[in-house]
């Protein structure tokens, strides 16, 4: 029992000793002049951008990291940022970039195309297990350092989404020589870019902390190098509980704050602070239903479902006006959105009743719709309910509007992520919330082709998998923006989704928070231009 | 007799009169969508409506059925076990108390509501896993107050006569120990309803409990998301929880 005890009080004070040293570590002489404080909402459970996948590390480590192309905030097109320029081979398979040249990583390491092979052959190792980044290369092959200067990526097949891909922060340039120095767990908390601003600290579950890079003079063209009273430190602090995110707002303890409640956001609106409410890209929040599992496998009562589902009262009662209605597997700020899926299966409970006698169920007053003969059985929706968007209340909106015709409807929740994959793959579910992110139209991919990772619907279907094959490869932007409107249509036409709300990233700062703008991914702010000027 | 019924009496009479009878007296289904979200008290609804539009006096209501459920199956399942081990503890042979203390005090370092989440998170979530979980957490508290009252008895000059006109042990726990521990253990079973009914709350506060089925706590957790906007989400069922716990501690402490 006392060897016990003292092993415990050695591993306390071992802890307090470490934190002591971190402490000394990032201790030295710098006085921040315009210091901020920016709220995020979860604590990522990794931070390193090739390895690790949340879009909170993106929030953070878009200003630490340059990409090679980045994507233009107000026009959406791609635009130079470490490379120049660069040309796409006729077969799609070769890219050549030309590399910025006079840029150095924040450890001094010169940037070149050395630097980027290293960083592509670290993405790709088996060992770096990167759950993200390694995927948004698609089918990458190799790379050929020409010059200096000038690197050539191959793929095996082709790939359009590959600049909107390298436009994102999970294939940001790091500093080769950071992270052949530091074992990748321990990489993440001594990340070295070029971008504008420089990682000093991070204390998991406490706080992390940029300086502003002052030697920067090689951003993209949106950011302007001439501003005055710009940000020169900013402190992440975590505010997981979704109620104190407006609170915090309004007494001045943090300067910026993602994913304000609706609610809150209502109550802000009398105050001074500012709301910037962003449309995310990508899939919106849906329900994906189970085509594997009686009786979301029958397409009427597939759509019976969806005309059971008051949607524009869901997202005035949850979302409070912030979020438009989603009609398909698009939300309208991804590329390629087709408007042609809108007002798709309206709410109409007389539709939803004959569709689902049509599918064979029976009206039994008292108890709804039956199935079955003699010992008939009624019919149960199992809806997979995570905590995230706002979705508990969602769901039993649902529930209470699918009563009314006779549904029912029986909420499992789910806690997050893994506990969401662990019920998807025991198959005990009809209906399943999720949303994705991502600005080219390739985020469905994983969703819908047969053998996609995140195949919630289990629909198989060899015309959508070579439909989604083609638009991938399909180097006319005008060709894949029709491929793309047809694999929209045919999903929503096999009812394959319950589409709910287009997400919004709800922000909101103090007012003296000045030019603060989001990327074309909704999610990630862009903090270069960004001032804090106190009257 | 009259003499002893007082308002904790009442009040718990209410409480459980009101949870039995809350589909008869409620004014509206607990889960129907009314149109106006967050409406403060008024004639319509006594309590207001909540943050999707249903009526908070019959939520609260029904809520009431689950909340008191809850802890009548926790408290059972606590005090069942509790008793039995108890008892054991408390008349077991000299030479095995060492080990039973230490296997009750480690049970008793870890508090009950950690140990009702650890078991949640086997056994997974639903408020009959909740009254299982609160309950299975408290038998080692409910078997070391029993212990307690055992040994105050154990070793009374009464108890010494019975073992000298030769009385079998089992003779002596019917006869004699189990009716002087008695009061105790009404007393005690008294808390644990109250603590039954606060970590069901807290637990299903915490969101482990059923998605759509109104309990206290799942009231109160969904009102502390609107609480700026409208308070009264929160403040009515947090109300109903204090003056139940109340009125179950004062029925204790005239008991005693």
């Amino acid at each position: 029992m006392a060897v016990k005890r003292s092993f415990v009080l050695c591993g306390l004070l071992c802890g307090m000793l470490l934190f002591a040293l971190m402490g000394c570590a990032s201790g030295d002489d710098f006085e921040p002049r315009n210091p901020i404080v920016y709220g995020l909402t979860l604590q990522p459970s990794g931070f390193d951008p090739h390895v690790h996948a949340s879009a909170e590390l993106g929030i953070v480590l878009r200003q630490v990291y340059d990409t090679l192309v980045y994507r233009h905030p107000q026009t959406n097109e791609i635009v130079p940022g470490l490379a120049t320029g660069w040309t796409i081979s006729d077969d799609g398979l070769v890219y050549t970039f030309m590399l910025r040249e006079g840029v150095t990583f924040h450890d001094g390491t010169p940037f070149n195309a050395q630097a980027v092979a290293a960083n592509l052959d670290r993405i790709i190792a088996p060992e770096t297990g990167s759950q993200r980044a390694r995927f948004m290369l698609g089918p990458y092959s190799g790379h050929n350092v020409l010059d200096t200067y000038i690197i050539q990526i191959t793929l095996s097949e082709r790939f359009v989404p590959l600049l909107d891909s390298l436009s994102q922060v999970y294939l940001g340039m790091a500093s080769p020589t950071a992270f052949n120095e530091y074992s990748p767990t321990r990489y993440q908390f001594h990340q070295v870019g070029t971008g504008p601003y420089r990682f000093i600290k991070f204390t998991p579950g406490d706080e992390i902390i940029l300086r502003r890079n002052e030697a920067y003079t090689w951003g993209p063209e949106f950011y302007d190098l001439e501003l005055e009273n710009t940000v020169d430190q900013i402190t992440y602090r975590f505010f997981t509980d979704a109620a104190t995110r407006a609170t915090a707002i309004e007494n001045g303890e943090a300067h910026i704050m993602g994913e304000i409640p609706p609610a809150f956001a209502l109550t802000l609106a009398g105050t001074d602070a500012e709301l910037l409410p962003v449309e995310v890209p990508g899939l919106p929040l849906q329900f994906m239903m189970n085509t594997a599992r009686p009786p979301t496998d029958d397409l009427l009562v597939r759509q019976a479902l969806i005309h059971a589902t008051n949607r524009p009262l869901i997202v005035d009662t949850v979302y409070r006006g912030f979020s438009p209605v989603a009609w398909g597997p698009l939300s309208r700020a991804t590329l390629h959105y087709s408007r042609a899926v809108e007002g798709t299966y309206p709410y109409d409970v007389d539709i939803a009743r004959a569709s689902l006698e049509a599918a064979g169920f029976e009206y039994v007053s008292g108890v709804g719709f039956v199935q079955g003969e003699d010992d008939a059985e009624p019919l149960e929706i199992i809806v997979l309910v995570p905590p995230w968007g706002g979705l508990p209340d969602v769901a039993q909106l649902m529930q209470a509007q699918w009563r009314e015709i006779g549904v029912n409807a029986r909420l499992v929740q789910v806690s997050g992520l893994s506990a969401l994959r662990e019920r998807v793959e025991s198959g005990d579910y009809h209906l399943v919330a999720f949303d994705s992110a991502g600005f080219d139209p390739y985020v469905m991919n994983s969703f819908y082709a047969s053998d996609g990772a995140n195949n919630f619907t289990n629909y198989q279907n060899p015309r959508l998998d070579a439909a989604l094959i083609t638009a991938v490869q399909e180097l006319s932007p005008e060709t894949r923006r029709v491929a793309y409107a047809e694999i929209q249509q045919f999903i929503m036409g096999q009812a394959l989704i319950l589409p709910i709300r287009d997400y919004i990233n709800l922000n909101a700062t103090v007012p003296t928070i000045d030019r603060l703008m989001f990327d074309s991914y909704g999610w990630f702010p862009l903090m270069h231009n960004v001032a804090n000027v106190a009257d | 007799m009259m003499r002893r019924v007082r308002w904790p009496h009442l009040l718990v009479l209410l409480f459980v009169l009101l949870a039995v009878f809350a589909p008869q007296i409620s004014p509206h289904d607990p889960a129907t969508i009314h149109p106006t979200i967050l409406a403060p008290p008024s004639s319509a609804h006594l309590f207001g409506t909540d943050a999707l539009g249903r009526d908070l006096f019959s939520r609260v209501l029904y809520g009431g059925r689950q909340t008191l459920g809850v802890a009548t199956v926790a408290a059972a399942v606590a005090l069942a076990p509790g008793l039995l081990l108890g008892v054991l503890w408390g008349i077991a042979p000299r030479p095995l108390v060492p080990s039973l203390t230490a296997l009750f005090s480690a049970l008793l370092a870890v508090p009950g509501l950690l140990v009702a989440l650890v078991l949640l998170a086997v056994i997974g979530r639903g408020m009959g896993q909740i009254a299982l979980a609160v309950g299975l957490s408290q038998i080692a508290m409910v078997a070391q107050v029993t212990r307690g009252a055992v040994v105050n008895v154990r070793d009374a000059p009464y108890i010494e006569s019975a073992h000298a006109i030769g009385a079998t042990p089992r003779h002596i726990i019917r006869r004699y120990v189990l009716p002087n521990i008695w009061p105790v253990v009404v007393a005690y079973a008294g808390v644990t309803f109250s603590y039954s009914v606060l970590n069901g709350a807290a637990l299903s506060f915490l969101g482990l409990g059923e998605l759509g089925v109104p309990d206290w706590g799942v009231i109160l957790a969904e009102g502390r998301a609107v609480f700026n906007a409208a308070p009264w989400v929160s403040i009515f069922p947090g109300l109903a929880i204090t003056a139940l716990v109340f009125a179950v501690n004062a029925l204790v402490d005239r008991m005693l």
